[in-house]
């Protein structure tokens, strides 16, 4: 198979197994790679009784054809498995962990089962192996990068997790590349790690993948990183922290845990990746085959939040732990973000958990005595990383505020829902559904919670004529959005399952995309068997969700994100989630109850989805159609 | 009419004004407006070359880039990073 590898690790942790088996290229045909694949795997492996935290649920690495190419932005890997937020999982990094598993011959790793003690994996071209890890139980991030290198190879590459993985914090993520701290895992993947006691998988090779058709690939890429690095070069220069400014004008960036319009400009102006540039940046990072180089890297030398060293604050931490919390100081975020880094927390949990204390300490329904002494005023840089450090070592407060604000508020009570802003316990990321209407519906749908990876709002910012997009959509309008967020769920997932940077999904056109995978593979697909692959990884993604007896009941938009405001860039607009909602069901050909109908799973190949649906309740499946 | 326009960002730096008073006889949207200003500084293209790279707001406010402007109105010019 060009592009692909051939194999898959299976670990069995309990036993200590190893096999390799053959990656079948009818099922790559189907759904690609990365969460595409990851998707049809999980839904086997598993079922409805799996526990997430149990040796039975399945930790899957995958990667996908394009990764280990030369492809622009490609490097990269999926991590899929049950969440502990009790529905589908999934996350998406760069870096060049993915890569390096390639290279050591593999398209991807399956984890079950749960070792006695903990340990490691180390995998090469020639072996792989189960090493211990209790010496490494208690590390974080950056510092067990360098210790398993000395121990494996000095370019070995390490994905891992930090302590909050290992006391099973629902907000741990999983991360690679040291200090560079690429994340994956939002919904707690992390703990899922760590419910296995696996702290660290190590890979090193130096095989490549075959191309099908090499001298068009190149020409295609010739083509394509000019207008990347011509379109990107802002981002190249402050990151993507360097659309705090923007974002924040348009009423995009989240002030006060999503309760203001409008905040200081001289303050957004005090976060923003122009200050970074000018101030603690130290050098700038790209993932592999990245021709951009958005990441940052920061040092602070002195002040009291010196001895941040690696990975800078990206877009998310400037907002979940600025602007979400009145934070005004960037050296602080800088610290917050390493910290999350190291603990092995993500960040835009970890900023919502701490806003969310802020407003509980606000309203009284929580005070010092809760938080061990620390004032949890608005604005206060140093609470914030002393809740971090809770929350990372799972301490007094911080061991409920590491289980996502959903749990914490069921715990606190006395209405603190109101103020828990999350969907399906997922906390949202930093965009604001009143700036961008169509985050009211891709938040409710997508199947890990309130995620963006479904670049819906890309559709509200430029044209993609081969989706059917002459012109951008009015970001303030409602009618439409149901069909777009649906279309572009479907066509961002394939970048997810290419492993493809969404980064660059507004340079690459959806041609550039199909004939990459083309030409990378040699087949011979067409734009609508593509959208059919991309529509069919949804499709298994939901059924999943569908299989754990969720539905439109979970599909809910927080009331906060629907309160109008009077000022600021997004003020006046109050998007209708349920009018978005009945139109994506219906676009996606899935009942009134948000369920695919039998008829669309059929058409999409997946029967043993649709004879799922003979146990369900008819009302689960009454269709818009049969209502009229 | 009189239209205010205060430059961030890209522009800011790429015209070296915070902000211009541009007089016009007749009746523009904003994309025309922004077609004016290449006009008078072609290294904004630059920028506006990409539409995802820049937005506006009309009067501290949302608005299309389709509006029609007023006397006295103010367009915030920004560059934009997509991303995060």
């Amino acid at each position: 198979m060009k592009g692909y590898m051939g194999k898959i690790l299976r670990v069995d942790l309990t036993n200590k197994e190893i096999t390799k088996q053959d990656l079948s290229e009818d099922l790559t045909k189907q759904y690609i790679g990365g969460s595409g694949l990851g998707a049809r795997l999980l839904f086997d492996e598993t079922d409805e009784r799996t526990d997430s935290f149990g040796e039975d649920n399945a930790l899957i690495f995958l990667t996908g054809p394009l990764v280990g190419t030369s492809i622009p932005c490609s490097g990269r890997h999926a991590v899929i498995t049950k969440s502990p937020l009790g529905i589908w999982g999934e996350g998406d990094v760069g870096g060049s962990w993915g890569v390096y598993l390639k290279r050591a011959g593999y398209d991807g790793i399956i984890i079950k089962g749960k070792s006695k003690n903990p340990v490691y994996l180390w995998i090469t071209e020639e072996e792989v192996l189960i090493r211990d890890a209790n010496h490494l139980w208690g590390k974080d991030t950056y510092e067990l990068d360098e210790i398993i290198k000395k121990e494996t190879h000095k370019n070995a590459v390490i994905s891992s997790i930090g302590p909050a993985g290992e006391k099973l914090s629902r907000i741990a993520n999983i991360f690679s590349n040291g200090k560079h701290a690429r994340a994956a895992g939002r919904g707690g993947l992390g703990a899922v790690m760590g419910s296995k006691n696996l702290k660290a998988i190590a890979v090193y090779g130096t095989k490549k993948p075959e191309i099908a058709h090499p001298d068009k690939l190149k020409a295609l890429i010739k083509e394509v990183v000019k207008k990347i690095i011509e379109s990107k070069k802002g981002l190249r220069e402050h990151g993507t922290a360097g659309g705090v400014i923007s974002k924040y004008k348009v009423g995009d960036l989240p002030i006060k845990n999503w309760s203001m319009g409008k905040w200081d400009d001289q303050k957004i102006e005090k976060i923003s990746g122009q200050t970074m540039t000018n101030t603690i940046l130290t050098g700038r990072y790209a993932c592999s085959s990245c021709v951009i180089a958005g990441g940052r890297v920061v040092k602070i030398t002195d002040g009291p939040f010196a001895g941040v060293d690696g990975a800078g604050p990206e877009y998310e931490a400037c907002g979940s732990l600025g602007s979400l919390c009145l934070i005004d100081d960037l050296n602080a975020i800088a610290m917050g973000n390493e910290l999350c880094n190291r603990y092995g927390i993500d960040c835009i949990s970890a900023g919502a958990a701490v806003a969310f204390a802020m407003e509980a300490y606000e309203k009284g329904l929580i005070d010092e005595n809760n938080t061990d002494g620390i004032d949890l005023q608005w604005g206060n840089a140093q609470a914030m990383i002393e809740m971090i450090h809770k929350i990372g070592k799972r301490e007094g407060i911080g061991k409920l505020l590491g289980e996502g604000v959903k749990i914490a508020a069921q715990k606190i009570g006395r209405n603190s829902n109101d103020f828990a802003i999350e969907v399906k316990g997922l906390e949202p990321p930093m965009h604001d559904p009143r700036a961008f209407g169509s985050f009211a519906v891709a938040y409710p749908t997508y199947p890990r919670g309130a995620c963006h990876r479904g670049c819906n709002h890309y559709l509200e910012r430029n044209a993609f004529p081969e989706l059917g997009y002459n012109e951008a959509l009015d970001p303030r309008e409602d009618k439409g959005k149901g069909i777009a967020v649906a279309i572009m769920q479907d066509y961002a997932g394939l970048f997810n399952s290419l492993k493809l940077c969404q980064i660059i999904a507004s340079s690459m056109n959806p041609t550039q995309v199909l004939e990459s995978l083309n030409y990378v593979t040699g087949w011979d697909l067409d734009f609508k068997e593509l959208m059919l692959i991309g529509e069919r990884a949804q499709n298994v993604k939901r059924m999943y969700n569908v299989r754990l007896g969720l539905t439109k009941k979970d599909d809910i938009l927080p009331d906060r994100m629907k309160e109008k405001f009077t000022e600021g860039g997004a003020a006046n607009y109050s998007p209708d989630p349920d009018k978005m909602l009945e139109e994506y069901y219906r676009h996606r050909k899935w009942s009134k109850e948000g369920v695919p109908l039998p008829l669309k799973l059929k058409e999409l190949g997946l029967d043993k989805e649709a004879e799922m649906m003979e146990g369900l309740d008819p009302t689960m499946l009454e269709s818009f159609e049969e209502k009229e | 009419m009189k239209i205010k326009v205060r430059l961030f960002l890209d522009f800011k730096e790429i015209i070296g004004k915070k902000e211009l008073e541009i007089e016009i006889k007749r009746e523009v949207t904003i994309q025309e407006l922004i077609e004016l200003l290449e006009k008078s500084y072609p290294e904004i293209k630059k920028v506006t070359k990409y539409p995802e790279n820049y937005s506006i707001l009309l009067n501290s406010a949302y608005s299309k880039l389709t509006a029609d402007l007023k006397d006295n109105d103010m367009i915030d010019l920004f560059s934009v990073i997509d991303g995060g």
